[in-house]
């Protein structure tokens, strides 16, 4: 059985594609991951982010509470709930900042954040 | 004299067509073949884990790597879209509302204590799981209690709109039945919802009915039961769950070495499904420059996409349009087979074997071209990515026979159960 039992949805404001790649390259596996966040192609109609969608280690917070106090001020953790109802809630969401999401469906945070794709042909 | 002709195994003279017109092949469910690093030091040995190598089977060296982590696709074999860590009832992406049960409370079809009883009637549902497939399948496994029967409603939903994709009475008896439910999306960005309830005539599910073997998946073919245990721990019998490449059509895509695919006409060969948009057929492999925004070629496809490659078709009058013959994978929410020949002059697609478009054009201009990709078509400014499940990908550099064409469809067909 793998033990990458996590999945990460990561949303990157434009101004702060540096410092998520550093993030990235603390926590991730290879060399090339200081590439992780290379463009904002992604935008709500008023900031543009980049985005990434990967599949994670079931240690992955444990990563991410070593990172260093600087790149971790700027990271939070948003969560999504969903009742017995259908009602979907979204937790925590802070777009100044790297916005990480655990276990979540990509294109249901797209959704909930408001977040289109600039497509090129 | 007995002479006695041995035929070479389709494996044997698949590769040595591919090799001969220096090409790759790619066959996803060889796990030799896959690593999780673009270094190819540690292997991939279980269904969900990363890709980050993919050796190329023709021995012509065109392996496929992705150095960012983020970025590689995910090796799978999962189906059953629900998450029912205990069958029915409970889980995220499980029953999710309605009607109360007491989980693992009966026998099971598998002769397991894994079966749901119903304890509260009301009408059971749960949402959550996958659109934009085109087609989605819902199955469950039900018994009335001892010496009784009814009736109950099965229903797929969009679950965006509440409108129903497809409706079913079944008639539940105090024997174990697989009910099973199959319907075409018209809207598909949607997740779904199904449910069981009396809609239609039927009545909620009573007190003591028993329910197990929740299955939901896109397109219309279910096969066998699929237990989802978690995330990463679910059924993978190869006889019936075969495995495939996932990527999320958020940043996943494999690198290739540049092949320059558009000089002397190239043949695609792909079974893969779930890739549902024009888009994404154009990306399951491409080429363009990573210092221009254009031109860029997309040997997966029909060749133009309005804007790119008509500046490089001097004449194309026949009656098909090259950019406009349709997704070639459109609504191909099952495994499917689908080859591209073109001969530099010369456009054909084939689908699951059969001639589907057949086109005469002429080339003008030179395509000064850099980069290869699978998955995507990666720009100096921004990328666009494919949503898919890829099951095994032949390409050669130069038009493919009608022989050797079919004998690598073959190929794909027996390696990822595709009837041809």
């Amino acid at each position: 059985m793998s033990n990458w039992t996590h999945t990460l949805t990561v949303i990157v404001p434009e101004s702060l594609i540096t410092q998520a790649n550093q993030l990235a390259l603390a926590v991730g596996t290879s060399e090339d991951d200081i590439n992780t966040f290379r463009s904002a192609d992604w935008t709500d109609g008023t900031s543009n982010y980049a985005v990434a969608h990967t599949q994670a280690v079931e240690q992955i917070m444990d990563y991410f509470a070593q990172v260093p106090v600087e790149l971790a001020s700027g990271v939070a953790f948003p969560t999504i709930s969903i009742s017995t109802d259908g009602v979907t809630t979204l937790t925590g969401s802070d777009i100044t900042k790297v916005q990480v999401f655990v276990d979540a469906e990509p294109f249901a945070v797209f959704g909930l954040l408001n977040l289109t794709r600039k497509e090129i042909a | 004299m007995t002479i006695a002709l041995r035929q070479r195994p389709l494996a044997c003279v698949v590769a040595g067509i591919v090799r001969a017109n220096n090409g790759l092949l790619f066959d996803i469910g060889d796990m030799s073949t896959l690593y999780q690093d673009a270094a190819g030091t540690t292997p991939v040995t279980a269904v969900e884990q990363p890709v980050g190598k993919m050796l190329d089977k023709s021995g012509n060296g065109y392996h496929a790597t992705q150095p960012i982590t983020a970025s590689r696709p995910t090796l799978s074999a999962r189906y059953n879209l629900g998450l029912n860590t205990s069958q029915v009832m409970t889980g995220y992406n499980g029953w999710s509302g309605g009607a109360a049960g007491t989980i693992n409370s009966a026998l099971a079809p598998d002769g397991t204590m894994t079966a749901s009883t119903v304890t509260t009637q009301e009408w059971m549902w749960c949402e959550g799981f996958g659109g934009a497939y085109g087609s989605c399948s819902f199955a469950i496994y039900a018994r009335a209690p001892s010496g009784t029967s009814f009736q109950t409603s099965i229903t797929i939903w969009n679950a965006g709109t509440s409108t129903r994709i497809a409706s079913e009475i079944i008639t539940v008896t105090d024997v174990w039945k697989r009910f099973i439910v199959s319907g075409i999306t018209t809207s598909g960005t949607s997740l779904c919802r199904v449910s069981i309830s009396n809609a239609a005539g039927g009545i909620n599910p009573p007190v003591g009915s028993m329910w197990w073997g929740f299955d939901v998946r896109s397109g219309l073919d279910m096969g066998p039961y699929q237990r989802v245990n978690t995330a990463t721990d679910y059924d993978t019998d190869e006889r019936y769950f075969k495995k495939y490449l996932r990527f999320d059509a958020v940043d996943d895509f494999l690198n290739l070495p540049f092949m320059n695919l558009y000089g002397d006409g190239v043949a695609s060969i792909i079974c893969a499904r779930d890739a549902v948009s024009q888009a994404t057929d154009t990306y399951i492999i491409s080429e363009r420059s990573t210092t221009d925004a254009d031109p860029k070629y997309f040997p997966s496809r029909q060749l133009a996409s309005a804007g790119n490659m008509d500046t490089y078709i001097a004449d194309d009058a026949s009656a098909v349009v090259l950019d406009t013959v349709g997704s070639a994978f459109g609504g191909a929410a099952d495994k499917v087979i689908r080859s591209v020949v073109d001969t530099g002059s010369n456009l054909k697609l084939y689908k699951n074997g059969a001639l589907a478009a057949d086109d005469n054009y002429t080339r003008s201009g030179t395509l000064t071209l850099n980069n290869t990709t699978i998955g995507a078509s990666v720009s100096t400014t921004t990328s666009n990515y494919a949503s898919m499940k890829l099951y095994g990908l032949i390409v050669t550099k130069s038009a493919l026979t009608d022989a050797q064409r079919v004998a690598c469809e073959r190929y794909l067909g027996r390696k990822s159960g595709v009837p041809l």
